[in-house]
């Protein structure tokens, strides 16, 4: 029990850290900013207190802005995605697995379900962070282009994370 | 009473859901105008000394290109601009004097540490803050050019406003003709910008420099690049041109800044009160 935070708040960190300094960095594109810290929220365990998770997605947004001078911009978009994540999680995972608590990792859940849940929620994500990023509709296209590339490069950065260094955590 | 209290615990993740999300919103639209707030940027000393752990290591990759430059800029002071009025004060900051043959501007060097260019909103973060005499409202430039303008210091970092962001404002000039209008970027390509309010009668062509004008701003010195006129398009339509702009300083890879400190900005802005006093 024990082992298992410690090992999610170190690998939060270490996310935080490669979303802040590398990710960040990345200089694709100007539709290309993909925001892969979001997982960090997205493997909290299912079962866990709905304030504990909504608080998590309001500090770590916060800890993201701090580093990125956008104030309140990650704060708000991620608390907003831990409250959705939870009436989510309550309607689409078993019963069984849900009192269970388990965490939804790839390995963990099953795969379509997996690629289904990180899609969805790195697509809301990022549909609302750029929307109050522009707070306009006057580049509608260019946003949703941006929005797209995003979501879709976070999806596969996500995917490669989980492939990488998930595979001893499922015995736990 | 007993129910209002069963109502709050039957809701309380939403009441923690829309406080939270106030708090955020607010600081969002507070930051809009901005601010104050030096603690909450990443000119902090936390994330500024994190970024300069981050600038350090990674200096060295690009210090060929950046020798190369400094040659280039050496080369350049020693053949024409400044032949007799420049002097060296010490190697941090230095006087240039302008056409007055008095000093006007004083320049700090510094470094970028942070730098973003693909937002609506960019901001660079600098490594010299009030410790070493950098102030809110200074200009900052770069070899190349215009970079933008401090709008936050902490004591070893400085914030600085990019030309990419919707709120800079500097008045710029084709050189050599005194046409001035207002620079403005559009928030999609960090390479360029667009300038506004000049009559579409006035001849101006591709291929043409643009520099700082004189014209309400005590920021930066006359005649320090801020791009190339890519093309103009006159519509009969409208009065002023519109006219794209090649940006000279390029934000995806500035390194080393200068910051200007206006030496007579406290005496002309005792005047101009003065005169509004009256």
């Amino acid at each position: 029990m024990n082992n298992i935070w410690i090992r999610t708040i170190f690998g939060g960190l270490l996310l935080l850290a490669f979303q802040i300094l590398v990710v960040n960095g990345l200089d694709i594109d100007a539709h290309i900013h993909p925001q892969i810290y979001i997982l960090l929220l997205l493997s909290l365990p299912v079962n866990l207190p709905h304030w504990i998770s909504i608080i998590t997605g309001f500090f770590v947004g916060y800890a993201v802005d701090w580093f990125s001078d956008t104030q309140g911009l990650h704060a708000a978009t991620l608390t907003m995605l831990a409250y959705i994540r939870y009436g989510y999680l309550k309607a689409a995972i078993d019963k069984d697995q849900y009192i269970e608590g388990i965490r939804p990792v790839y390995g963990n859940v099953e795969n379509v379900w997996y690629l289904v849940y990180v899609s969805i929620f790195s697509f809301i994500f990022h549909f609302i962070l750029f929307i109050l990023e522009d707070f306009t509709f006057n580049h509608f296209g260019d946003t949703l282009l941006k929005i797209l590339y995003s979501s879709s490069l976070s999806v596969l950065l996500i995917l490669l994370i989980q492939f990488t260094f998930n595979t001893k955590v499922n015995n736990d | 009473m007993q129910n209002f209290f069963l109502f709050l615990r039957k809701y309380y993740h939403l009441f923690l859901f829309i406080i939270l999300e106030l708090i955020a919103l607010t600081a969002l639209v507070k930051f809009n105008h901005y601010q104050n707030a030096v603690f909450y940027s990443t000119a902090n000393e936390v994330s500024g000394y994190l970024y300069q752990k981050k600038s350090d290591a990674l200096s060295y990759l690009s210090l060929k290109e950046e020798n190369k430059r400094l040659l280039n800029n050496t080369a350049v002071f020693m053949n024409d601009s400044l032949d007799n009025h420049f002097m060296m004060f010490g190697t941090d900051s230095f006087l240039m004097n302008d056409t007055m043959k008095r000093p006007w501007f004083s320049f700090y060097a510094a470094e970028v540490i942070n730098n973003t260019v693909h937002r609506k909103r960019n901001y660079l973060t600098i490594n010299k803050g009030f410790a070493h005499g950098i102030e809110k409202h200074m200009g900052v430039i770069s070899q190349d050019g215009v970079v933008g303008i401090v709008i936050d210091v902490s004591k070893n970092f400085a914030l600085v406003m990019s030309v990419l962001h919707d709120q800079f404002q500097v008045s710029p000039e084709i050189a050599g003709s005194n046409y001035f209008g207002k620079l403005k970027w559009d928030g999609m390509d960090p390479r360029m910008a667009n300038i506004d309010e000049i009559s579409r009668y006035y001849p101006v062509e591709k291929g043409q420099r643009v520099v700082t004008s004189n014209f309400g701003s005590t920021k930066f010195p006359r005649n320090i690049p801020i791009g190339i006129v890519e093309s103009v398009k006159k519509s009969t339509k409208k009065p002023f041109a519109t006219i794209r702009v090649k940006l000279a300083t390029d934000f995806g890879r500035v390194r080393s800044v200068y910051v200007i400190k206006n030496i007579f900005k406290q005496e002309l802005q005792q005047l101009e009160e003065r005169v509004e006093d009256e």
